[in-house]
C-alpha cells in the first residue's frame, strides 16, 4: 500500500490495527449505547461483531465512520483518530469516508439517486474519476453483486435484497480498504447471500478488511471470521 | 423462504471471485480528496433535515425537567393545548411588541428553570427558527423597516419554545385525546395525526439519508444539486410510504378512525389555576393592544 498523506490527528502508522476502539463509551439522550468497549480489527481481517438487538453494534459502526463521536475513549480507523476535532477537517473526513465504507442496516436510508447506475456512480464521480473509469467501476461492481441489467432501474422500486446489494455496490465502487457491513444478512435471499459471502471472502483474501455486525450467531458461517461478541449491557462479552 | 440451514450451506459452498484491479486494496494510487465549500442547497438541506429530526412529540414524557414542568404536569393536557393555541394566536397577532416581549420573557424563564442539558435542544431549535425568520425578513429591513426582522424573530422564538415545551412533555395519544375533548371531529384529528407523524418520520428519514450523502461525498460533486435533490426527493417518498404503513398498521390493530377524549378528570384545581393564568395573559394582551 502506498504512503498516504499525513492527516490531522493521524496516529503512529507502524503495525497499526485497521480499527481500534479503546475504552469507548457513548450515550445519547441519556441512554447508554456503548460502555467501555475495547477491541481492534487488524488489516486483512474479517471480524463478525455479534450480540443481541440494541447492544450497540450499529453505534460502533457510526462511531467508526465519524457520524457520531465517542463520549469517552479513543476510536481510530485506518490510522486516523476519529473524533470531533479531526473530523471537522473536511479533507480528513472525506479521505476516511472513501477508505472506510459503511453499508447501513436499512438500504432505504442509503439510496438517494434516481437510478441504480447513478447510485453506484455517485462515489466514483465524487472522487473526480473520468467518466470511462466511472462506467468501468459501475459495470464491474454491478457484475460482482449480480446486478447487471439493473442500471436504469429505480432503487426505490427494487426488492429488499436487491436494495441491499445496490447499497453495498454503491460503497464498494469507491474502492474502500475497510468495509463495515451493518446487519449483513437481513433481507438477503439464498442467492444474494452467496454472492455477498463470495465477495467478502475474495475481498479479505485480497487484503481488504471487513467488519460485519449480526445478531444471528449462526446465520452465516464465515469460516475466516473472528467473532467479537457484545452483551446486552453494551460491553464486549 | 430459505431456511437458516440453506443460507449457511450456500455461504459455505461459495467460490472465490476475481476482483477488479481497482478494488484490490493497495492496487490503486491513494486517493487524495479535493475539498470545496459545501453548496448552498446542500448546506440548507442538511440544516433543514437536522431541524426536522428534532420534531419529536413526547420525547420527555413522564420526565419533569424543572419545578415549572412539575407544576404544569398536573394541568390537564386539553387545557394546556388550548392555552398554548390561545397564547400563540395572541403572540402572532400582537401589534404591540410589549406582549411579544412578555411572552418571550415567560418562555425564557421556563427554559432557564431547566437543567443546562435540557435547555440546549429547545433553545437551539427555537434559535434556528428565529434566525431563519430574521433572514427571511431581511429585505424588509433593507427597505427601511428594520424592526420587522426583530419583531418576527422574537415572536418566532417565543412561539416555538412554548410549543416545544408542551410537546416534549406530552405523549402523542394525549394530544389526540385532547383534540377530541376540544370537540374537533375525528376526521380532523386523523388528518392532524397523520400529518404530524409524517413530519416526524420525514425528519428521521431525512437525517439518515443526509448521513448517507455525507459518507459518500468523498470529493467534489460535478452536479452540486444532485445529492441534495436526491435526498429531498427520497425523503418525501420514504416519509409518505412510512406514514401510509403506519396508518395501515393502526387499522390492523383495530383503529376505526375514531379518537377517544381523555378519561381522567379535566377540571382539576391545577387546571383551573392554569386557565386563570392564561386568561390573565389574554387580558394583558387585550389591554396592550387597546392601549396602542
Amino acid at each position: 500500500m502506498g504512503e498516504r498523506g499525513v492527516a490531522a490527528g493521524a496516529v503512529d502508522a507502524s503495525e497499526q490495527p485497521a480499527m481500534r476502539f479503546e475504552h469507548v463509551s457513548f450515550s445519547y439522550e441519556g441512554h447508554v449505547a456503548l460502555d467501555d468497549v475495547s477491541f481492534q480489527v487488524m488489516p486483512g481481517e474479517l471480524v463478525a461483531l455479534s450480540g443481541p438487538n440494541g447492544c450497540g453494534k450499529s453505534t460502533v459502526m457510526r462511531l467508526a465512520s465519524g457520524l457520531d463521536f465517542a463520549s469517552a475513549g479513543t476510536v481510530a480507523v485506518l490510522g486516523q483518530r476519529v473524533d470531533a476535532t479531526t473530523m471537522s477537517d473536511l479533507r480528513t473526513a472525506k479521505r476516511l469516508h472513501q477508505r472506510a465504507g459503511l453499508v447501513f442496516q436499512n438500504p432505504d436510508s442509503q439510496l438517494f439517486c434516481p437510478s441504480v447506475y447513478e447510485e453506484v456512480a455517485f462515489g466514483p464521480r465524487q472522487m473526480g474519476l473520468g467518466e470511462d473509469e466511472v462506467a468501468r467501476r459501475v459495470t464491474d461492481t454491478l457484475a460482482l453483486f449480480g446486478l447487471a441489467g439493473f442500471e436504469e432501474r429505480s432503487p426505490w422500486r427494487l426488492s429488499g435484497g436487491e436494495k441491499r446489494r445496490v447499497a453495498l455496490a454503491a460503497i464498494v465502487s469507491m474502492g474502500p480498504e475497510l468495509l463495515m457491513l451493518d446487519e449483513l444478512v437481513d433481507g438477503l435471499d439464498v442467492e444474494s447471500l452467496g454472492r455477498v459471502a463470495d465477495f467478502i471472502e475474495s475481498y479479505v483474501a485480497a487484503g481488504g478488511t471487513v467488519l460485519v455486525t449480526t445478531h444471528h450467531h449462526d446465520h452465516v458461517r464465515l469460516p475466516e471470521a473472528r467473532h467479537v461478541v457484545m452483551d446486552a449491557h453494551h460491553r464486549i462479552a | 423462504m430459505p431456511s437458516q440451514a440453506d443460507k449457511t450451506d450456500v455461504a459455505n459452498g461459495r467460490q472465490p471471485l476475481e476482483l477488479p484491479a481497482w478494488l484490490v486494496p493497495g492496487g490503486m494510487a491513494p486517493y487524495e480528496p479535493k475539498v470545496a465549500r459545501e453548496g448552498f442547497l446542500r448546506k440548507n438541506v442538511l440544516a433543514l433535515t437536522r431541524l426536522l429530526a428534532r420534531v419529536r412529540v413526547g420525547s420527555r414524557v413522564g420526565q419533569c425537567d424543572s419545578a415549572i414542568d412539575r407544576v404544569l404536569a398536573r394541568v390537564a393536557v386539553p387545557a394546556r393545548l388550548l392555552g398554548l393555541l390561545v397564547l400563540l394566536v395572541c403572540v402572532s397577532a400582537a401589534a404591540n411588541m410589549a406582549f411579544a416581549y412578555l411572552m418571550l420573557g415567560v418562555s425564557l424563564v421556563m427554559l432557564a428553570a431547566r437543567p443546562a442539558g435540557r435547555i440546549a435542544p429547545v433553545a437551539r431549535t427555537a434559535g434556528v427558527v428565529a434566525l431563519v425568520t430574521a433572514l427571511v425578513m431581511l429585505p424588509a429591513a433593507l427597505l427601511g423597516q428594520p424592526t420587522s426582522a426583530v419583531r418576527m424573530a422574537t415572536k418566532a422564538f417565543a412561539t416555538v419554545s412554548l410549543a416545544l415545551g408542551l410537546f416534549q412533555h406530552v405523549s402523542w395519544s394525549q394530544v389526540t385525546s385532547a383534540l377530541r375533548w376540544l370537540r374537533l371531529p375525528s376526521q380532523a384529528v386523523f388528518v392532524l395525526d397523520m400529518t404530524l407523524r409524517d413530519i416526524e418520520l420525514l425528519g428521521r428519514a431525512a437525517l439518515e439519508l443526509s448521513d448517507a450523502l455525507a459518507l459518500r461525498s468523498v470529493g467534489v460533486a460535478r452536479d452540486a444539486t444532485a445529492g441534495a435533490a436526491g435526498v429531498m426527493g427520497m425523503t418525501f417518498l420514504r416519509a409518505h410510504e412510512l406514514a401510509a404503513r403506519q396508518s395501515e398498521a393502526m387499522r390492523l390493530r383495530g383503529f376505526d378512525g375514531s379518537y377517544e377524549p381523555p378519561r381522567e378528570r379535566v377540571l382539576t384545581p391545577a387546571t383551573l389555576t392554569y386557565v386563570v393564568v392564561v386568561v390573565g395573559l389574554v387580558c394583558v394582551f387585550v389591554y396592550l393592544e387597546g392601549a396602542m
